[in-house]
């Protein structure tokens, strides 16, 4: 991805968060392993960080820091490998919440042994889940070279949503919002959970935002804003309405509270009342039928639960009289009312008021208070009225079924629990919405806690606020993803429009009706027209009516508009444009069909005026004519030189051969040795002169005849040619190889000379070898045959390489080797003639080579 | 078949030189007197047709044309172009001497319809003997077309 990285500060701090992660994870596994609860749980009615979160910070954390120091390496693939595993460990859970089956994941590797509420031992809570998931997407994306388009923007926006959930949770701790952390019952996202995505997120942000700096790419923030700005807007509102809710929910207990005050009080009062009347009566009894007394105390008892037993006391505190409930064993009551009883009635005796004992627990069964009311006769204290109330059926009594289906309730009396509804109890419910109220019954204070019920609870609560979180996460994330797109579309049609405008050809669009759906500036200038005149305009009817000869041009015929019909591309330059002011322009067009889908929908057509190229085509042309007619007169003169050169320059020449013949033959005993030996000379300087001429004709003629070019088997040619030159070495020893030597395609005239000047070249200069030895040689190039002729003859100096092939250039001696210096200089010409070129290698007294190349027959090509 | 002692070669040469070097080889073979030499084309014609300078020859036809190539006047090509074209000269066998190797000029002869195309060698020995041979092939060899009048 980043072939040189630098190493900056936020690289740092990146590697420094995914360590911290990486060690969460791995305090709290070893913490599970060693049964060191803080370290799962960090207080103790925390939620515990289960394993497999554990497992996956440290999963996590490991494959981010590889991911870090390895992006540019292979390694970073086991990255790639431990983010896929976190993502399977996010979904497979997020799957067992959706479907609720248990797929065994959830305690796989660990027993849950950490004793708190939770829906689901050891599974690690659904927001969790969620974030693992998307950590885990984040790290494939990360790793993976695959190259997804926006591929960054997505990463950015995945991250500010680990970011956004975990920040949830971490607030709702903070602000006590147990929703914020705990999804509906499920399990709850732990504290250290949160702060360790947050991390993890950071860490990740860093990474990212360093890569696309030092990438140089730039990112326009707006989308990232504006998918910050939307979720945290979402997160308010759902804030705001699950608090709403929460409200409602609070309110409706809080109402409870004084309406079972109420309650409990009336009932209280009606039954004081109801004990008053019996003492009263008592003390009518007294002078009445204590046995009637005793039937009205019993019929007392069985009315009102909440009465355990009444006794009637001497002014000293000594039992006369007793009624237990009916099947009460009244030892216990009265063992206590012995304990606990004298000292209080004395402050009876003192006032005269009936006084209330304060509550205690009597035993396993009852909790009341002992309710002590003074017998008066005439003014005279003679004796006490004793009742044991248990406050567990007041209680009881007092919350009635409506209010039961509302709340469940617990009463308490200094951390002793008197009455709870229902027997059974979800605390953890209850710690999350419990109130309490101090309630004062017979003056002492009684704490009230009321929490709502499930059915309250279904009730008040609804998926609403859950459901605008999510769904404002989602359209937040798809918001911005738009607007990136609509970004990137933007800056695509601008450059687009940049370079229609720029483009020096003039270039529109046509729909399938022909007619125009765009037009650059360009083209609107060389037509004369304004865009908007060409505009929706069927343009074979405004600019292409006609031919350059000016009759009608029928649409049916149409180039530009066959694009659209047969989808072919048409590329015409033979053709005029008609301009607004009724001249024409000569133009080159080519028009493109466009598909939509495999659809034809129009064509693209640019063009060009080559007016001015046609002028310059002329002007080239013209030149060009000129040109070859100099050449040609040239030529003219040059063969009209050559011709009289041939005969002319032969003429004297072999008049002065004549004659000097003659004259030794005629006057050969006049002359002295002298005279002699000068006419020898002028005979060979003759000769040589001649042949000096004809091989320069031979040259010329070589140049200027046309190639009659035919295939022949070049081995055969040269046998020909040896045989030619038979008598030239009838006394020597000479071996010529020409064995695997291809077919050629050539002028095979010309070629006799080419092998002729080379073999006689080669027989000359091997003159000194005993053995001569030739070596022809050929090699099949890429259209190309590579032929090579060796000798091993005297050779010559390889610094003159290069001047061999040119005209009378010689090496050696005339009187050494004879020769005019034209033979290679013609070898040279007649293979270049043919397309190909010469070389030639020695080692000066150890032979020479020359190379010449062909070209193949196109029929050999293959 | 008038005269049939008297065959004649006529040499169309305007090189003196040339016609000298050519005399001395068929003289040495006795057969120069049987050369009948003019200086070029026009005259060739004439000798031919028996006009100006040549009313007063008899009326036999050469044996054989020795034609030089380069001829003032008159060309070579011309004159053989003339012959071929007359019905009564057109069988006469034409030797185009020439010192040019051209191949068009060779070309052009042939197409012409001439005999033989001989290219004069520099050397003295080896033009001697063409010149020899030429000589006595067509006069002494080669049976020539019968005359027509």
């Amino acid at each position: 991805m980043l072939p040189n990285r630098r190493y900056t500060g936020s690289y740092y701090f990146s590697i420094l968060l995914a360590s911290i992660v990486t060690l969460v994870g791995l305090v709290v596994i070893v913490g599970w392993f060693t049964h060191t609860v803080v370290l799962i749980q960090v207080l103790p009615y925390f939620v515990p960080m289960q394993f497999n979160t554990a497992l996956g910070f440290l999963l996590c954390g490991l494959g981010f820091l590889l991911l870090i120091l390895f992006l540019d390496n292979r390694l970073r693939m086991v990255g790639l490998c431990l983010g896929v595993v976190v993502a399977l460990l996010g979904m497979l859970t997020l799957l067992e919440y959706i479907s609720g089956i248990n797929l065994g994941v959830d305690q796989l590797l660990m027993t849950h042994y950490v004793i708190i509420e939770t829906s689901h031992p050891g599974r690690m809570a659904p927001n969790t889940a969620l974030c693992f998931t998307l950590a885990g997407i984040v790290m494939v994306l990360f790793a993976s070279s695959v190259n997804i388009k926006n591929k960054y923007l997505y990463l950015q926006l995945i991250i500010l949503m680990i970011s956004l959930l975990s920040s949830i949770a971490l607030a709702g701790y903070f602000f006590e919002i147990s929703t914020a952390y705990s999804w509906g019952n499920l399990t709850r996202m732990a504290v250290h959970t949160s702060v360790a995505f947050l991390l993890w997120s950071t860490s990740a942000l860093c990474l990212l935002h360093d890569t696309l700096k030092q990438e140089g790419r730039h990112y326009d923030r707006a989308p990232l804003i504006l998918f910050s700005i939307m979720a945290l807007g979402s997160i308010v509102l759902w804030g705001y309405l699950a608090e709403k809710e929460r409200h409602g929910v609070i309110q409706t207990i809080a109402r409870l509270a004084p309406h079972l005050e109420s309650r409990v009080q009336s009932i209280l009062s009606l039954q004081k009342n109801a004990l008053q009347r019996m003492v009263n009566r008592r003390k009518d009894h007294q002078v009445t039928a204590p046995a009637l007394w005793t039937r009205d105390a019993k019929a007392y008892l069985e009315h009102n639960p909440a009465e355990i037993l009444f006794a009637v006391l001497t002014p000293q505190g000594k039992l006369r009289w007793f009624q237990a409930r009916e099947g009460q064993d009244a030892t216990d009551l009265l063992q206590s009312l012995n304990l606990s009883l004298p000292q209080e009635l004395k402050r009876s005796q003192r006032s005269l008021q009936p006084i209330v004992l304060a509550p205690k627990r009597l035993n396993y069964r009852y909790f009341g208070s002992w309710m002590i009311f003074p017998l008066q006769h005439a003014g005279k204290l003679e004796g006490y009225f004793v009742v044991f109330y248990d406050y567990q059926m007041l209680l009881q009594k007092a919350a009635t079924p409506v209010t039961r289906q509302l709340t469940h309730l617990s009463w308490t009396y200094r951390q002793q629990l008197v009455y709870q509804h229902p027997f059974h109890l979800n605390t953890s419910q209850q710690r999350q919405w419990q109130q309490q109220f101090v309630i004062y019954i017979n003056g002492y204070p009684f704490t009230l806690t009321l929490w709502p019920t499930k059915q309250l609870l279904n009730q008040a609560l609804s998926w609403m606020p859950a459901a605008i979180l999510v769904l404002g996460l989602v359209l937040a994330f798809t918001i911005a993803t738009l607007l990136q797109f609509w970004q990137t579309l933007k800056t695509c049609k601008q450059q687009t429009a940049l370079i229609l405008e720029s483009a020096g050809d003039g270039i529109y669009g046509l729909d399938n009706q022909g007619k125009t759906t765009f037009v650059n500036a360009a083209a609107a200038s060389m037509l004369g027209y304004s865009p908007d005149e060409l505009l929706n305009q069927p343009q074979h009817a405004l600019i292409h009516h006609s031919y350059p000869d000016g009759t009608p041009y029928p649409r049916e015929k149409c180039p530009i508009y066959a694009a659209f019909s047969d989808g072919q591309t048409h590329k015409v330059n033979t053709e005029v444009f008609w301009r607004k002011n009724g001249t024409s322009f000569p133009v080159a067009y080519k028009s493109r069909p466009i598909f939509d889908n495999g659809q034809l929908v129009g064509a693209v057509v640019s063009f060009r005026d080559i007016t001015a190229d046609m002028t310059v085509r002329k002007k080239i042309e013209q030149a060009l004519k000129l040109r070859t007619a100099e050449l040609e007169a040239s030529n003219k003169e040059l063969e009209a030189f050559s011709y009289s050169v041939s005969h002319d320059l032969r003429s004297p020449l072999r008049h002065i051969s004549g004659f000097i013949d003659l004259l030794k033959k005629n006057s050969n005993s006049q002359l002295d040795d002298e005279g002699k030996h000068y006419v020898t000379v002028i005979s060979n300087a003759v000769i040589k002169l001649g042949t000096l001429i004809d091989d320069l004709l031979q040259f010329s003629r070589t140049g200027r005849l046309a190639l009659n070019k035919v295939t022949f088997p070049l081995a055969e040619l040269i046998s020909e040619v040896e045989e030619e030159l038979s008598t030239l070495c009838q006394d020597r020893d000479i071996v010529v190889n020409k064995d695997s030597l291809p077919v050629v395609y050539a002028d095979k005239e010309l070629m006799r000379l080419v092998i002729t000047n080379l073999l006689v070249n080669a027989i000359k200069f091997t003159q000194p070898r005993k053995k001569a030895i030739i070596q022809f040689n050929a090699q099949d190039s890429d259209g190309f045959y590579k032929f090579s002729v060796t000798d091993n003859g005297v050779g010559f100096d390889p610094e003159y390489a290069d001047k061999i092939f040119d005209v009378f250039q010689r090496l050696h001696k005339s009187s050494e080797f004879e020769g005019t210096g034209i033979g290679l200089a013609n070898v040279a010409k007649i293979i270049q003639r043919h397309g190909g070129s010469v070389s030639a290698s020695s080692t000066l007294n150890q032979g020479a080579t020359i190379y010449f190349t062909l070209p193949k027959h196109e029929e050999y090509l293959t | 078949m008038t005269n049939e002692s008297k065959k004649e070669i006529l040499l169309v040469e305007d090189d003196d030189n040339d016609a000298e070097l050519m005399m001395v080889t068929l003289t040495e073979h006795n057969i120069a007197n049987h050369i009948q030499r003019v200086n070029d084309g026009v005259e060739a014609i004439d000798y031919l047709y028996r006009r100006e300078n040549y009313q007063d020859r008899t009326d036999n036809l050469p044996a054989v044309i020795l034609l030089d190539l380069k001829l003032p006047r008159k060309g070579g090509l011309e004159v053989l172009q003339e012959v071929r074209s007359s019905d009564r000269l057109k069988h006469i066998p034409v030797v185009m001497l020439t010192s040019s190797r051209e191949e068009q000029d060779l070309i052009r002869s042939y197409e012409l319809g001439v005999n033989a195309y001989v290219v004069k060698p520099v050397s003295f020995e080896e033009f001697s003997v063409a010149i020899k041979e030429v000589g006595i092939f067509w006069l002494m060899v080669n049976t020539p077309p019968p005359l027509r009048s």
